[in-house]
């Protein structure tokens, strides 16, 4: 199969776009954009094609019936024809097994908490309302030490939000256990 | 369009080490955002990644070098409409500052803002052109939120350009349609005249300019045009 039109899903209002080496313009708002093309912009489209059972006694694919089955899923064990069975970083995987992250985590995370900013919020927001903090405080104190050794993301960087988090709700418990000492030694 | 931009596409999903735990990102591009988010770039061996966090959560794109159809840039107006503002307001405010200062009745509150909004000008004018950048890829095009300045777009683009190249190396281009045949001219249809030799002429010199949709016959990878060559 062959790509020799190239289509441009551009970032504007999606007209066609004229294309000139280095630059493209917008043929609806008339936008103009430096363009940066690769390879892969004009680059042959590989379509596979899976094979169609011979005979009966075939193994088939688990997810296409009329297809022949050809490899096997290393996550799960099922058979797969060319179409479900995906390269993922040289493992074969089976487009479920990718859903359900069998894969390794760290390329397969879309989005993560960071317990640092929660703590950093917990530890924060509720002065607006300090009796809150009462509760608060210790939260955010153990989801600083819970998380404390834990990777905070994908990327490192340092993570200030967790000293100021400690620091604060530490200063909020030391102020509600000076409190709770004031009124006992009445 | 990048608020449905959560994924990575699915050919990337192909490259890339087996059972890597940890990827080792280096960060090519700083952070840069808004009032709730803020966006950065990351580059691994096969992928640039695009961190954008609210502080509570942190979204991740993933970008494959083998995936990048493209790197769109274009001309933003925040800087320009920003020191315009900033610099009109300085301007009045600087004009009413000397006229108050004529009259013996100095304002230091006057004399703050006027200083706050030159050096806002300043800052504007400083930080050079903004730009919008965007990632194509065949199945979205994103906005690389972290990239806001012409400069920041230049230095990126001479730094992922090669490795793009590089990843992209065996990728061969696909050929061109094959020239439909003419189609046979009914007797009963009346001869067209010739087009004039000019309309020949004109067409030909616009070769190299083609639509994205059918563009064939467009130029071939043509990298890193400078930005201020647009017309």
């Amino acid at each position: 199969m062959r790509n020799p039109s190239p289509t441009l899903d551009g970032p504007c209002c999606g007209g066609p776009y004229l294309l000139t080496p280095g630059h493209a313009r917008c043929e609806m708002c008339g936008k103009d954009y430096r363009f940066t093309e690769f390879p892969a912009f004009r680059a042959q489209r590989v379509v596979t094609k899976p094979r169609e059972l011979a005979d009966t006694g075939d193994a088939t694919c688990f997810f296409h019936a009329q297809n022949q089955a050809e490899t096997v899923c290393t996550g799960c064990g099922r058979f797969l024809c060319t179409v479900c069975a995906v390269d993922f970083g040289g493992r074969i995987l089976c487009p479920s097994c990718i859903a359900t992250g069998k894969t390794s985590p760290a390329r397969a995370d879309r989005e993560k908490w960071m317990p640092e900013g929660i703590a950093l919020l917990l530890a924060t927001l509720p002065l607006l309302l300090w009796p809150f903090t009462l509760l608060t405080a210790p939260v955010a104190l153990a989801l600083v030490i819970w998380n404390w050794n834990k990777p905070a993301g994908l990327v490192r960087r340092f993570r200030w939000q967790r000293w100021v988090a400690a620091v604060f709700s530490l200063a909020q418990l030391a102020g509600w256990t000076w409190l709770f000492v004031a009124m006992f030694s009445r | 369009m990048s608020a449905a931009a959560s994924t990575t596409t699915t050919n990337g999903a192909r490259a890339g080490a087996a059972g890597v735990a940890q990827q080792q990102y280096r960060r090519i591009r700083w952070q840069n955002g808004g009032l709730f988010s803020h966006a950065s770039l990351w580059l691994a061996d096969d992928h640039v990644l695009q961190v954008t966090s609210t502080g509570v959560q942190e979204r991740y794109q993933r970008f494959y070098l083998r995936d990048i159809r493209a790197l769109m840039t274009c001309d933003a107006h925040t800087s320009s409409v920003g020191g315009l503002i900033c610099g009109f307001v300085a301007f009045f405010s600087g004009l009413i500052l000397m006229l108050s200062a004529a009259t013996g009745n100095g304002n230091t509150g006057l004399f703050i803002f006027f200083a706050i909004m030159l050096l806002l000008t300043v800052f504007f004018l400083w930080r050079g052109r903004t730009v919008k950048m965007y990632a194509v890829t065949e199945l979205q095009t994103v906005l690389w939120r972290s990239v806001a300045r012409k400069w920041q777009a230049d230095k990126l683009l001479a730094q992922l350009t090669p490795l793009i190249n590089a990843a992209q190396s065996d990728l061969s281009p696909a050929p061109p349609l094959p020239q439909s045949p003419p189609l046979p001219q009914s007797p009963t249809q009346p001869q067209s005249p010739p087009p004039p030799q000019q309309s020949a002429a004109t067409s030909t010199d616009a070769a190299p300019s083609a639509t994205a949709a059918p563009s064939a016959d467009a130029a071939p990878s043509a990298n890193a045009a400078p930005l201020a060559q647009q017309p």
